[in-house]
């Protein structure tokens, strides 16, 4: 609940402090959004087995927006920046869709 | 040796959807289990807020980012459009203040020459005008009508435009065919979708689009041609055009129609300036020198035929369809 709390706070301060992002980060945010809400519906799923450690959800967070934004910087660099970020998109969101699975299995059992 | 799993070649799919779960939880959880602690910690721990805070701000910040990215692009391209229909309005003004100019000079021009006794130069200038394109004219032709066929018109690929090219589009290498195909039968005038052939003109591709005279063409695309309607009929079927034309009917779809007519009108063409080039004083064709009289009547015994040399071609049939209003500017 309390981490719900936080999250909602992080939106309200996010609308009010509307900050500009430098254009050399954008092509980095779709990617640490997509890597952030996986290691958040790990943690979720987690909680939801009783095996919730907050270290490694804060490690786990850190590594795949650290890694995800390193893919799409090493893709830019080479030049298959898109195809290396469709690659990050497509394994993150297997992961997000199997573990909101767990997630509905543990609530409604269905 | 241990029997094959049945979705051994799915590896990677059966690993991802397994192994989903962070497997540090599962190893942390036992870790502690170990030493003696419980199994998960709370989730209301200061560390699990704070990122759940910088989660929230990730998100929106991206949302927010990201949208404005796009429309950054969107008032860019609206700007662009504005600018071109501006730039465009004021073309087409200025090409309405050149064509009242012109229409006054070449009455003032005909004032003049009609004045001083000199009317042999007014129709020398009146016959050129018609031969080279400046003025609209008027006559008997056909129309050859060509549009892309309807499997590229209709196709998937249809709304969002193809970069490459599609045998099953009018190129502009076919209207170049089509217009020389003309010309050898015996036009006199030509014009493709209102943009009249002059001796400078030119039918090219720039990416997908037609240009004649640097004008875009849209489809379908109307080539306009003066002439004997029915020998320009006659001779332009049967020329290698003619069957040019119809394999791209049979093998590309592409719709091609051409009809005769007792009325068409070509309008004028614009006269680029000539800057390098300066006439011979006795290079100047004349009216009177031909054996027909120019840009008039179409009484006249058949003389322009194909075999004429184009350079003194007399226009039989196509006449002026109004009054000089456009001349070569300088």
């Amino acid at each position: 609940m309390i981490p719900a709390i936080g999250l909602f706070i992080g939106v309200v301060l996010g609308l009010l402090l509307h900050p500009s992002v430098p254009l050399w980060l954008q092509p980095y945010l779709p990617i640490a959004v997509i890597a952030a809400l996986d290691a958040v519906f790990g943690g979720v799923r987690a909680v939801l087995d009783g095996i919730f450690v907050d270290k490694v959800f804060v490690v786990s967070f850190l590594s795949n927006v650290l890694v995800a934004a390193f893919i799409v910087f090493l893709g830019d660099q080479l030049g298959v920046g898109s195809q290396l970020s469709t690659g990050v998109v497509v394994v993150l969101g297997i992961r997000i869709f199997s573990n909101v699975a767990a997630i509905r299995r543990h609530l409604f059992k269905a | 040796m241990s029997p094959r799993r049945v979705d051994e070649s799915m590896a990677l799919i059966t690993e991802l959807r397994e192994g989903s779960l962070e497997p540090g939880y599962a190893a942390a959880s036992a870790r502690r289990v170990a030493e003696g602690l419980p199994g998960h910690t709370a989730t209301r721990s200061p560390l699990v807020v704070a990122f759940a805070v910088i989660v929230g701000f990730l998100l929106v910040v991206s949302a927010l980012a990201l949208r404005s990215a796009t429309s950054v692009v969107e008032q860019a391209r609206a700007e662009l459009i504005g600018q071109i229909s501006a730039r465009q309005e004021a073309g087409d003004a200025q090409a309405e203040t050149v064509t009242a100019l012109e229409a006054q000079v070449a009455a003032a021009r005909a004032a003049a020459l009609g004045a001083s006794g000199q009317s042999g130069v007014l129709s020398q200038l009146s016959f050129l005008q018609v031969v080279t394109g400046v003025v609209a004219v008027s006559g008997p032709g056909i129309t050859v009508t060509l549009d892309d066929s309807s499997d590229v018109v209709d196709g998937p690929d249809a709304a969002r435009g193809s970069s490459g090219f599609e045998a099953g589009r009018v190129s502009a290498a076919d209207l170049q065919i089509v217009a020389n195909g003309l010309w050898g039968a015996g036009a006199e005038a030509i014009s493709i979708n209102g943009q009249r052939l002059t001796t400078r003109s030119a039918i090219r591709f720039a990416g997908q689009a037609i240009l004649v005279d640097f004008r875009p063409l849209v489809r379908p695309y109307v080539v306009t041609a003066i002439g004997d309607a029915k020998a320009l009929q006659t001779s332009f079927g049967s020329s290698p055009t003619g069957s040019y034309l119809k394999s791209l009917e049979d093998n590309y779809g592409i719709p091609v129609a051409i009809t005769g007519s007792a009325s068409l009108t070509c309008p004028a063409g614009v006269a680029s300036p000539l800057v390098s080039a300066t006439a011979k004083a006795d290079g100047i064709p004349s009216s009177t020198s031909s054996s027909t009289t120019p840009a008039t009547t179409r009484s006249t015994t058949p003389a322009s035929t194909p075999s004429t040399t184009p350079s003194t071609s007399p226009t039989t049939r196509a006449t002026k369809s109004s009054p000089s209003t456009t001349e070569k500017r300088r």
